[in-house]
Order: C-alpha cells, then structure tokens, then sequence
C-alpha cells in the first residue's frame, strides 16, 4: 500500500513536472518572418522533391529583413497570412517562380506586411545565384 | 508534498499557461501546423506497439528462453514529449483575452505487453495508445498516465479496437491513435528472430544474431516502403575495463506532410558508434550523420554509478542478478542505478519540418531500480528524464527543447 502511495507520488511529480514548459509563447515578428520561410521550403519540396532546393530557398527567405511588426501583444494573426497563401501556391507558380524569392513575396500581396512593400526591391540577397 | 509541487509549478508557469476557458484554434496553413498532423504518426511508429516490442519485450523474452525457457513476461511504459512543437494558434473562448500564440503540442505513448514462453519459443502481445494534444492547463501531464493505466489495465480490448478507429477534434488539437503486434519469437542457436503482424502498418521483422551481438532490424510499411532500417553490433561486451561496444548505421525515412497536406519525406542515414561502461562509469556517445548533411550529429558523455552498470547487464544480457542485490544492499548514493549523460546534437537545417537546425545542447537522466525476484527474474522500475535526445530529435527534428519523460514497469 505505501510502495503504491509511493508511485502515484512520483508520477504526480513527473507529471507536473510535464506541465512545467511554457504552454503558450508569443508570437513574435521573428517567427513570422520565419513561417514565410518555412512554407517556401515546404512548397519546393512538395512540387520539385528537391530538399537543398528548399533549404537555400529557405535561406534566402531567411536572408530578408524582417519588418513584421504589431502594435499590441497577441497581435500578429494577418501577417501569417503570408506563410499561409506561400504553402498554398499551385505547382506550376512554384516551378515558375523557381529561385526569384523576390518574385514569391510579390505574388502574395499579405508579405508586404511581414518583409516590407519594397522587399523585392532592396534585398540583394532576394535571389539565388 | 505533490501538492505543493504542483502549485509551486503553476504559480511558475502562471503567464505562459492556457487561460481557464480557452481554447487553441490553430491557424490551418502553417508549417507547424502540418507537421503536428504527422508527428502524431511517427510517435505511434516508434513509441507504439513495435518500438516497445523490439526495445522491451525481445530482450526481456531472449533473457527468459536463456535461463529456463517458460514464464510470463508483462512490461509497460509511458512515453512523453511535452513541447514537440508551437503551433500558432489563436485561443478563444468566453472571457479569453489571450489572442494569438503559440500553443504547445504534446506527444504521448502508453503501451503494454505481455509474452509467454514455451520451450525457446515465446508469443507475443503489445498493445499501445499514442497520439497528441494541444497543451490544456494543468491536466496535460497526467493524460498519458491515464492511457498508460487503460493499456495495462484493458490492454487487446482497448488497443485493438482503437487501431481501427478515427479519434481525434475536427481542429486536430488532438487525437488518439491505437496499435497492436502480436508475434512470435524463436531462439535459435545463431541467432534470435521475430516475425509478427503489426494492426497499424502490416509486416515486422527483426534478427540477433549469438554469442557475437550482430543484429538487423526493418519496419515495412503496408505499401512494401522501408520506414526504417538499423543493422549493426549491439553492446558487445569487450573487457571489464573497456566496457562494451556498439556501431551502428541506422536509415530513418523522416516522414511529414506540406501545408496542403501531400506527404514529404527526408531520409536521414546516420552512423553511430558507442562504448559503454568504462571503467564501470563512463559512457561515450558519438554519431555521424551522412545525409541529409553530413556532419557530426551527436558527442555526448556519461557518467553512472558503478551499479547502474552492473543494472543495465542485468537488462541487456539477463545476467548480473546477485551482484546487483549485493551492490544495491548496502544503500547510499552511489548504489543507486543513476546515470547522468550531458552533450551536443547537432541537427541540419529542416525547414520543411518547421526547424532551422543547429545545435543544442543534449541532456538525460536515468533512475531505475530491480527487485530481483530469482537468479533471472524480477520487477523493475525506471525513469528517464532527457531534452534534446538525439535518438527523439531524430524521430521530432523540430522538437528542440522539449522535455521528453519515460516510465517504465516491467516484470519478468
């Protein structure tokens, strides 16, 4: 009976213990930023199976200055409206924009919010050799 | 003194918790939304039903068909990652004021097994529970104790039925996923061998070869795909001073799916090579991985008490009974089986995962005890603590700093 009082005590433990990680963090502009890079390496593997494809697209993505900002805490939801509509691009736009990252940002309109309305313009570094 | 622990932790956590009265909403589309969608199934593939199988009860049956060759042999254990993953999400619900975060997801595995042995031939059961869920105040941590208590306790009428059953939120804050492995195990003289049928994907083979500790082990998925292959030498035993070794390759097929939802995969082929127990003490940790990059992917070191040792021989070989009671008998510290291993894991860029790769730092702390029970049988529990495991980055390469739990009670 002790020895069982015994285990269900260490597991209350362990399991608070469990609990004890951030449950929720905030959303910051770095993370945005970062979402837009992700789905742009997930979209290149999905329709061109290339993963050092995907990754130097991430990188360029990565590469940008990010200028997503909000005003109030827990704001932030739009602007993953970028990462969202990248993940969903069709395969033919994919393999049509290829390594012009510029190209990508400015066919969603919602990325102006998170890399700025000129990133096209002034990130040298937009673009894969 | 739980009590107090429990509210200590979340007086601690108080600003990063989930409101009372809200609910994540994950915002469908993201990276990290996807990648918990398939997390969900290569926690069941590796923690489920086989994994268990093949980590618990093969050499726990090998031990027994060693000795005497009848007996019963029951084990479990719950598994848990907590942080696997953030998912932007946006938490609603009446008087929720929390707007939009990043919700923890939680991986979870309870599985339970039993195999009875006639001659050196044993069959074989195990069962398991495995899913995910969406970071709930305070209950998040007891839920995979829960499922481990239904494994234990109802085991094939609960995990059989689950197997072939959808359970989970329309939103995918949560799900539960059933598996089952029944399998026959033979003891040859060259060799040990496994064949069994596995409800969720089909086929498992798995070959050890004696006295040299050669071993070769594959899943195979329903569509004839290798999900993933190992093939090496196992904790051969060298010297008491030197310890044993093991090398290994290993080809894991790191399955995850796009924001659209189409499958995409990463094979990651790694090389490993370990000494254990030298000088009855130290652990050296050291892999390679070939691709997706090649780099280093793992340097950790171990430090354990001398009876930790003489512990693990006793669950790796079966032997090492009586040495153990002697060890254990007189108390103190350092004849408790612990053991501390501290490193670096070094991960490859993987963005289509949701991770930008790197290193971090690598921890695990283990705690068991046997109660021996004769010179080849007894109950034994254990713990093991461990953030930033290669074996689970491995398996989750977006979970870095998560805090994974291990718990495990097995009788044999």
């Amino acid at each position: 009976m002790q020895a069982g009082g015994r285990a269900v005590s260490i597991i209350g433990v362990i399991a608070t213990a469990h609990g004890c990680i951030d449950q929720l963090k905030p959303l910051t502009p770095d993370d945005v930023c970062a979402s837009a890079g992700y789905s742009v390496a997930a979209r290149t593997m999905e329709c061109q199976g290339d993963e050092a494809t995907a990754v130097a697209r991430y990188e360029a993505v990565q590469a940008l200055p990010c200028r997503a900002e909000w005003p109030e805490l827990n704001g932030g939801d739009e602007h993953l409206t970028c990462a969202v509509s990248l993940g969903a691009l069709p395969c033919p736009t994919v393999e049509a924009l290829g390594d012009d990252i510029e190209g990508w940002l400015a066919i969603e309109p919602s990325c102006g919010l998170v890399f700025g309305a000129d990133a096209s313009s002034t990130a040298d570094t937009g673009s894969l050799p | 003194m739980m009590t107090v622990a429990l509210w200590a932790a979340i007086a601690w956590g108080q600003d990063t918790m989930v409101d009372f009265g809200c609910t994540p909403s994950p915002i469908e589309g993201t990276v990290q939304h996807a990648i918990v969608q398939q997390a969900a199934a290569t926690n069941a593939q590796l923690y489920g039903a086989a994994g268990f199988a093949e980590r618990v009860l093969f050499p726990r049956m090998a031990h027994q068909t060693a000795h005497d060759g009848t007996g019963l042999v029951w084990a479990t254990e719950v598994f848990a990652l907590a942080g696997a993953a953030y998912v932007p999400s946006i938490e609603r619900g009446p008087g929720c004021d929390q707007g939009v975060q990043q919700h923890r997801v939680d991986l979870f595995s309870s599985a339970t097994g039993l195999a009875f042995g006639i001659g050196k031939t044993h069959f074989y059961y195990a069962g398991s529970l495995t899913g995910h869920m969406y970071a709930r105040r305070v209950t998040s941590g007891f839920v995979p104790y829960a499922y481990g208590l239904g494994t234990a306790m109802a085991g094939p009428l609960v995990t059989v039925p689950v197997t072939y059953m959808d359970i989970g939120d329309p939103q995918g804050t949560s799900s539960l996923a059933g598996d089952y492995f029944l399998g026959l195990h033979t003891d040859a003289k060259w060799l040990t061998a496994s064949a069994a049928f596995v409800g969720s994907t089909g086929g498992f083979a798995h070959v050890m070869g004696k006295p040299v500790r050669f071993f070769a082990a594959a899943a195979v998925g329903a569509d004839a795909s290798l999900e993933y292959a190992r093939a090496g030498l196992d904790r051969q035993p060298i010297s008491k001073e030197v310890g044993a070794s093991s090398a290994f390759v290993r080809q894991l097929d790191l399955a995850t799916q796009s924001p659209g939802g189409s499958p995409i995969g990463t094979t990651f082929q790694t090389a490993h090579v370990e000494q254990f127990d030298i000088a009855g003490m130290l652990d050296l940790h050291f892999a390679y991985s070939v691709r997706p990059t090649p780099q280093v992917h793992d340097v950790r070191v171990g430090l354990h008490t001398p009876v930790y040792g003489v512990g693990k021989q006793i669950l790796d070989q079966g032997e090492g009974f009586y040495d153990f009671e002697e060890l254990t008998e007189d108390g103190g510290l350092m004849n408790v089986p612990a053991s501390l291993t501290i490193g670096q894991v070094t991960l490859p860029a993987l963005p289509q995962y949701g991770t930008p790769g790197g290193s971090a730092i690598s921890i695990q702390a283990e705690a068991f005890m046997v109660f021996p029970s004769s010179d080849s049988g007894g109950l034994l529990i254990a713990y093991t603590f461990k953030a930033n495991d290669p074996e689970t980055l491995a398996a989750f390469p977006y979970a870095t700093d998560a805090l994974a739990h291990h718990f495990t009670i097995q009788l044999f």
